[in-house]
């Protein structure tokens, strides 16, 4: 079985459209729910076959779900390899669904539910993670649209539910809410202004905490932090999500300041390591993850900083997504070496600046 | 318990159940709290579930019938069971 992203309607990456509140600031918005249907053991003491009814009990419930009927179907059990990483690539899959986290190889009936989004990961480390994902701060948006599918699936499901302990799930951290809300940001401000120290601090305070690019265990890289709550029990889902909309608006404004400041201060200094960056970008021949990231951050500051013009926030948010391994050995149709996988990221890049080069400067 | 200890995960929901006070603790330590104030739910009864236990409860009110010689009402009953099947 082969990927077929032409299922979906927008690639399942809507959510890098730019359209969102403090877009040039706020990539993105994610809500999960975590749930576990009643009368089966947790996925990773299920058998095979009792994830596979786990699987089928949810297709019959997704069928008659509103929100879902058009959905497409990708079992991760039968794709190879780069199709599962492109998937996770797009944050449509978490790596544990994915099977390519080393702890966790890919099980039987691990599968996704896309739709316009909208997602939902089947045999996670919970039986259902349902995903909401919305270009730029939209944590209101992104609640109305998770909560209703909550609704919907649990009234065709049983899911696992105990009077003082909430909805129950496999891991002590996820109990209760099972909501965890997480915003993907760019602070390269504050790095840059040496402020981020502080501000982490004062999240972990506030019972937020901070990961990379891609969740839990990923590296910060190219000054994207995803902001989510801690904790999702004793407290309702309003409140989680109250603390993470003022926390999060809090760290926007002084993302904000810090850019300002930076402008005022040290003006020429910035424009031209940021100019460095794009030029980087713009000629490079060979370009390794890591490089490609910071060059990036580097460029989507100078474009939010009206340092360059002509670029949308769109195009830099594509390239963030498209340029990584999977993406590339996808679309070259083949399994590339580390080196081909950074000549061929660098050419990528190239292409999409060019496109994008008119009025630059 | 001794695989929660291995792995930090729950083998089910009904560990939740087996190991309440150890897991109460748990949760204070670990969410600073033990006690779910979001949303409630109430598993709904499919609707198979729901039209079996119906079917069930006439069976038996038409096996009472029958015993008790309530004819007129046992004709009913048998009526609408045969409706829902």
């Amino acid at each position: 079985m082969t990927l077929d992203l032409s299922l979906l309607p927008d690639g399942g990456v809507g959510w890098l459209d730019a359209s969102g509140r403090y877009a040039d600031i706020v990539l993105s918005t994610r809500i999960r729910l975590a749930r576990n249907v009643e009368g089966y053991a947790f996925t990773a003491r299920a058998r095979d076959g009792e994830r596979l009814r786990v699987l089928a009990q949810v297709r019959e419930a997704v069928g008659s779900v509103g929100s879902l009927r058009e959905s497409v179907m990708y079992r991760l059990d039968e794709l190879p390899p780069t199709s599962r990483a492109l998937l996770h690539e797009r944050h449509l899959v978490s790596k544990e669904l994915a099977g390519l986290d080393e702890q966790h190889p890919l099980r039987t009936g691990a599968a996704v539910f896309l739709a316009d989004g909208l997602g939902v990961m089947v045999n996670e480390e919970d039986h259902l993670r349902l995903q909401a994902l919305r270009s730029g701060f939209a944590l209101q948006e992104a609640f109305a649209a998770i909560d209703k599918l909550d609704r919907d699936l649990g009234a065709r499901l049983p899911y696992s539910f105990h009077g003082e302990f909430g909805f129950l799930t496999a891991c002590p951290t996820n109990v209760g809410t099972g909501l965890r809300g997480s915003v993907l940001i760019h602070l390269p401000g504050l790095v840059l202004t040496k402020e981020i120290g502080k501000v982490l601090a004062s999240l972990q305070q506030m019972g937020l905490t901070y990961r990379g690019l891609y969740g839990e265990g990923s590296e910060v890289v190219g000054n994207f932090f995803q902001i989510s709550n801690q904790t999702t029990l004793g407290r309702s889902e309003e409140e989680l999500l109250d603390q993470l909309l003022r926390v999060v608006g809090h760290v926007v404004e002084r993302e904000a300041e810090a850019r300002r400041v930076l402008l005022r201060d040290a003006g020429y200094i910035i424009e031209d390591k940021l100019w460095r960056a794009y030029g980087t970008l713009r000629y490079a021949r060979s370009l390794t993850f890591d490089e490609a990231m910071n060059y990036l951050s580097g460029v989507r500051l100078a474009v939010g900083l009206k340092l360059i013009s002509s670029l949308s926030v769109y195009t830099l948010n594509k390239l963030l997504i498209f340029s990584q391994a999977a993406h590339l050995a996808f679309a070259e149709g083949r399994a590339l070496t580390e080196s081909e996988t950074n000549l061929a990221r660098a050419r990528y890049v190239r292409k999409a600046l060019e496109g994008e080069a008119g009025s630059v400067g | 318990m001794a695989d929660f200890r291995a792995t930090g995960r729950w083998g089910c929901a009904r560990c939740y159940t087996n190991f309440e006070p150890g897991i109460r603790e748990l949760l204070r330590r670990v969410q600073g709290g033990h006690r779910h104030v979001g949303r409630p739910y109430q598993p709904q009864m499919s609707e198979e579930l729901e039209r079996a236990s119906v079917l069930g409860e006439l069976k038996d009110r038409l096996r009472r019938a029958i015993e008790s010689e309530q004819f007129e009402l046992a004709a009913d009953l048998r009526d609408r069971i045969r409706v829902m099947e």
